[in-house]
């Protein structure tokens, strides 16, 4: 289970209210690489995860990705407070404004609601691990574009931290591949599927 | 057949799930000096059970102790709370 900390991961502060940029960044609350589509991608993968370690870097990342749903729904809110009519018609933000006025739903930058297809969970543990590792390294360059399009110092600020963040994941999930990797035969990586057949799944392998 | 694993566990489980309904409760009622009371006393009685539980068992929390009490790192050992209690 879990519990709430009263807290941000990473502090959010934006002076200057942007609903242009807010449109741009929600995308990573709800698009196709964004943060909720990462923690239940990694949250749910857990369970046909044969090897503790690995459930272990699963479990952690999967929770900070939830921490981090919530520092982007931080930088849209402070992006669209005290709007006047008059600022959301001339920026744009008017087409999402329409369906859910200042309220945080998950959406990407282009409106498309957000898709459970994002959680990707196939079963089996090679799989999962590079559809992570390339999850991961999408993220990160939606940030990057973030990043050449965002100028306030206030919102690049958190950008960054979150985009390291996946360069940070990125290195757990290949240690998260390597341990799997050596509990396979080298020779038989793609033969079977160790969450779901017998052989690759050593009777103490939860201890290790 | 209880396990003392499953059954220090139980202890934090109960504490844990009376402060939850207490908290909620008092989200609400914020000045009913029983139920403030009620959380403060489970409040205790749950930090009794973590102890008791992380002593034997290892880390409850990433941010609890890190290890058991050989010193090696635990957190990432199973088994995991969906296995089901032996």
């Amino acid at each position: 289970m879990w519990i709430y900390d009263k807290k941000l991961q990473y502090p959010v502060n934006i002076k200057t209210p942007d609903p242009k940029t807010a449109k741009i960044i929600i995308t990573q609350l709800g698009g196709p690489d964004g943060e909720l589509g990462a923690a239940n991608r990694y949250l749910n993968q857990r369970y046909s995860m044969p090897y503790s370690k690995t459930v272990g870097i699963l479990t952690d990342i999967g929770t900070e990705e939830l921490a981090h749903t919530e520092m982007i729904a931080a930088i849209v809110y402070q992006l669209t407070r005290n709007l006047s009519m008059d600022e959301i018609k001339a920026s744009g933000f008017d087409t999402y404004f329409v369906d859910h006025t200042t309220g945080i739903y998950p959406v990407s930058a282009a409106g498309i609601p957000f898709d459970a297809k994002t959680f990707a969970v196939k079963g089996d543990p090679i799989a999962d691990l590079v559809e992570d590792l390339a999850a991961e390294q999408k993220a990160r360059v939606t940030y990057d574009n973030i990043l050449r399009l965002v100028d306030d110092p206030d919102v690049r600020d958190p950008i960054k931290f979150l985009r390291e963040r996946e360069l940070v994941h990125f290195q757990r999930f290949g240690d998260a591949l390597s341990i799997t990797q050596d509990y396979l035969n080298s020779k038989n990586f793609y033969a079977f599927n160790p969450a779901f057949d017998k052989c690759g799944k050593p009777s103490s392998s939860k201890k290790r | 057949m209880t396990t003392e694993r499953a059954r220090l566990l139980r202890q934090v489980q109960n504490h844990s799930f009376a402060l939850n309904e207490a908290a909620l409760y008092l989200d609400g009622h914020p000045d009913n000096q029983k139920a403030r009371a009620y959380f403060d006393k489970q409040r205790e009685l749950w930090k009794q059970a973590v102890a008791d539980y992380e002593e034997a068992f290892g880390p409850l929390t990433q941010n609890s102790r890190a290890s058991t009490a050989s010193g090696a790192w635990s957190w990432a050992d199973g088994p995991w709370p969906w296995e089901g209690e032996k």
